[in-house]
């Protein structure tokens, strides 16, 4: 049985997170706090920008290797409150990804899962979320808390990649838009974010942050300027 | 292990001051970082504004500093550069504003996590001084926060002489034979003689054993005292090998005693020679001077003078200070210079020359103490006239000396002057007479070739021969200065034709064309205007003997107390541009006299940009004194 088959045979009250362990259910109380307004300036909110890397691209086999994200507030990024988790027993075949100044992350810095699960679910709190093509990240999120009884993420999601799409299809017609135009490469490229340290999931999450800025000063120049603008 | 701190970290560490941190501090530093952005237009911060707790470092895009009040852009920061460090050394306002003119990501760092790696890291601290710098009132303040910071990378010697040997010392009723014994058994090569009080009083080495007992007529049973060298010099304990040196060099000692105050007031406590100076550092400046004394042969000269340009190189590497760098290349220059003269004078064997009859001088460089790498020769010779002998042999006799001397000196490295300003010229080899007639002319009788011929000559100093000769040129020249108000006005005209070498937006003028297209010539931009102000100034308040620029500046700061933090920048500055030229001749293996700006690190470019300043402070000064603005 697959992963999400599993998921939609919990029971209703399962999926409400009633019957999720402790920590969850810490996870889940922030978001009974009234969260963004729909006059708040889009500028003024707290994002979590997150990205996430996996042994794959199917969140039914695959497994997260590692997590990165950094806190956007006051639009400002304090590299202190910036999080890096590496996954203990990842069977990681492109191991080159992973070399960073020459360190492979060994078992001494990378977290057990259910570890790594809950730092993440306290780093992304209640924010809002923000990634590129963050559908992805959600998922094998959701996937890895599923696993550990847990209902899905409940937070805000904001998708760079769509962003970028409606800044240029104000008609929201995105069967036009080329994908490869879209990714964050040559989203960094377009917006002149220099790429480096890609591919590793915080390195990845700090560039997204910085397109992610650019976007809404590009949003605010087209009158996108309050929460509500987005959902409209 | 979070790459972004390695990404930040990575960043900045290809930049000063952050380059200079050791690599946990650094690294400590990046996990703190905070990322700002602002669009193109928006403001940082506003002038006339409480300072926000935070420097900015320029990660992307690029920021305008400007004086809004008064319309002045000031400086554009771009990648790596720092700005708003004003909250780092005072409480004060920020006086310029400060703007993203381009879309920017900028790193801010709190203060309280740099202010104590000021106090800890002395080229952390220089370098964020002489960005602060700008204004004169700023840089004064920089140059106190480098003082305070005791930054002076010369004074290493103190952990050099931690292995500093205890004297031995005796008595001075000791009889010869003891005295000598006591060295033996103690196995070394001098003795203290000290007092009933435990003071030194005096110093017997192995020489005077040698020659006063063994080889002179003093016999072995009579007191130590009869032979020691009284009084016995003495240094503190904080001395550091420069500064030993030199008193060994002029000394001519080759023991220095180390007691508790520095005098023979206080109690010895160490003994340095002359091999512990040589187990300090291989390069021996002492030795070198010692064996040009040893010889007359320009091929071993030209030996001990490359020898000299790896000295200079390992001393510039290690950034010891200009005024001992200076001291030591000067004299082991005028050695060189001595050797040839003495060397010539033996070998002419159709004249009889006697130091006491004439003096050579340096003129230009090496008369200002400035020639630190070999660069063209500028000499002159000024001989007494000879009664009763016809004036043309005495000139012709000089001559041959001067035209040996120079090719000795060509052959060692030292080129020909193309303006033939050198000895063997027969219009710079003159009488006294002469020489005075012909400074008269030109003081007197000023024109436009005199002016640049004075430029030069003024800066003579004597290397050998009679002092006499000089002193009363001098004497002669101060004397009718004051008559010479025409000349003193050509000459600060002549300091005024190189303004200050940078560009509205404070880049740096470089060459248009020509051999060195877009290179930046040091010497003709940045020295010379300080030289020439530098020696019209001394002229005008006549202060004798001093031709080095930097200690010109430092007697002006004495002689002209409101100006005396011109002086002392300006002294700073040339002590700078000094070192910069030297190292840029020995990496280029030229005179180091072209400099290419893009070459240059930010911490270079921006020490180099700081020492451009007191030139335009100067000129002011002159343009007043001699009231220019309505001469030119």
């Amino acid at each position: 049985m697959s992963v999400r088959k599993f998921i939609k045979s919990l029971s209703k009250t399962a999926r409400q997170g009633a019957e999720a362990p402790d920590f969850y259910k810490e996870y889940a109380l922030l978001f009974e706090e009234s969260g963004p307004q729909k006059e708040d300036l889009l500028m003024d909110l707290t994002y979590a920008v997150i990205d996430t890397e996996a042994t794959g691209l199917d969140h039914d086999v695959d497994e997260i290797v590692s997590f990165g994200g950094v806190v956007l507030r006051d639009f400002t990024i304090s590299i202190e409150e910036s999080i890096s988790i590496y996954f203990a027993g990842r069977n990681v075949t492109d191991r080159k990804a992973l070399e960073i100044h020459g360190l492979l992350p060994n078992e001494e810095n990378a977290e057990e899962e259910l570890t790594g699960l809950k730092k993440i679910l306290q780093f992304v709190g209640n924010k809002i979320l923000v990634g590129h093509f963050l559908g992805f990240d959600i998922r094998m999120i959701n996937t890895l808390l599923a696993k550990y009884q847990c209902p899905p993420l409940k937070n805000i999601v904001m998708d760079t990649s769509e962003f970028a799409k409606r800044l240029d299809f104000p008609l929201r017609n995105y069967q036009f838009a080329v994908h490869k135009q879209y990714t964050l490469d040559a989203l960094c490229a377009r917006f002149g974010v220099i790429p480096k340290a890609r591919h590793t999931a915080a390195g990845d999450a700090y560039i997204t942050a910085i397109l992610f800025q650019k976007l809404l000063y590009e949003f605010r120049n087209k009158g996108i300027l309050y929460f509500k603008d987005i959902n409209k | 292990m979070n790459e972004i701190v390695h990404r930040i970290n990575d960043f900045l560490k290809e930049f000063p001051p952050f380059s200079y941190l050791e690599k946990d501090e650094l690294f400590g530093i990046s996990g703190k970082v905070v990322v700002k952005f602002f669009e193109k237009g928006e403001t940082i911060y506003e002038e006339n504004t409480a300072p926000h707790p935070v420097i900015y470092v320029v990660n992307k895009g690029a920021v305008s500093l400007s004086n809004k009040a008064r319309n002045i852009l000031v400086e554009t920061c771009d990648e790596g550069d720092l700005f708003g460090l004003r909250p780092l050394l005072t409480d004060s306002e920020y006086v310029f504003t400060a703007e993203a003119s381009e879309d920017c990501i900028l790193y801010t760092l709190k203060t309280d996590l740099l202010k104590p790696l000021l106090s800890r890291n002395a080229r952390f601290a220089l370098y964020v001084a002489s960005v602060f710098a700008g204004t004169l009132e700023k840089r004064v303040a920089s140059t106190q926060v480098i003082k305070a910071n005791k930054f002076d990378p010369s004074l290493s010697g103190i952990e050099n002489f931690q292995e500093m040997n205890v004297p031995v010392s005796c008595k001075g009723d000791l009889s010869i034979k003891d005295a000598a014994l006591l060295m033996n058994k103690m196995n070394v090569n001098s003795l203290i003689i000290i007092d009933d009080g435990g003071l030194p009083i005096g110093i017997v080495t192995d020489k005077d054993l040698r020659e006063k007992v063994v080889a002179g007529n003093i016999k072995r049973k009579s007191l130590i005292s009869s032979i020691m060298i009284s009084p016995v010099y003495c240094m503190k304990k904080t001395v550091t090998v420069a500064e030993v040196q030199i008193q060994m060099i002029r000394r001519r000692i080759s023991h220095v005693l180390i007691t508790e105050d520095g005098t023979t007031n206080s109690k010895p406590i160490g003994m340095l020679t002359n091999q512990d100076l040589v187990l300090a550092e291989n390069n021996n400046p002492a030795i070198i001077i010692k064996q040009i004394r040893k010889t007359r042969d320009p091929v071993r000269l030209k030996q001990l003078r490359d020898a000299t340009d790896q000295l200079l190189r390992y001393y510039l590497e290690r950034e010891i200070s200009m005024d001992y760098l200076i001291e030591i290349i000067t004299e082991i220059n005028d050695q060189i210079i001595k050797a040839c003269i003495r060397g010539s004078m033996e070998e002419i064997e159709e004249h009889d020359y006697n130091e006491e009859e004439f003096s050579w001088i340096s003129l230009g460089s090496e008369g200002r103490k400035e020639q630190l790498l070999r660069t063209d020769q500028d000499s002159g010779l000024i001989y007494k006239a000879v009664e009763g002998e016809d004036p043309e042999i005495t000139k012709g006799k000089y001559l041959a000396l001067a035209r040996s001397v120079t090719m000795k000196l060509a052959s060692i490295g030292y080129e020909y002057c193309p303006a033939d300003m050198m000895a063997s010229n027969p219009k710079w080899c003159m009488s006294f007479d002469d020489w005075k007639h012909t400074f008269g002319e030109w003081i007197l009788n000023p024109g436009q070739e005199e002016i640049l011929h004075t430029t030069i000559f003024l800066d003579y100093r004597k290397i050998i021969g009679n002092p006499d000769l000089t002193t009363q040129l001098t004497e002669y020249i101060f004397s009718i200065i004051d008559r010479a108000a025409p000349f003193l006005n050509l000459l600060a005209k002549n300091a005024l034709l190189n303004p200050p070498p940078l560009t509205f937006f404070r880049n740096f003028v470089v060459e248009r064309n020509g051999e060195h297209k877009d290179a930046f010539d040091i010497k003709q931009r940045a020295m010379l205007p300080l030289t020439d102000a530098a020696r019209l100034l001394v002229l005008v308040q006549k202060v004798p003997k001093i031709n080095n620029t930097s200690e010109r500046f430092k007697a002006l700061a004495e002689l002209d107390k409101p100006n005396k933090d011109v002086y002392l920048l300006a002294s700073d500055a040339y002590e700078t541009l000094m070192r910069f030229r030297a190292e840029n001749g020995l990496a280029t293996n030229s005179n180091g006299r072209y400099i290419k700006p893009n070459e240059l690190d930010k911490f270079q470019r921006v020490m180099l940009r700081n020492c451009f300043d007191p030139i335009n402070d100067l000129q002011q000064i002159i343009k007043l004194r001699f009231q220019m603005s309505t001469l030119i």
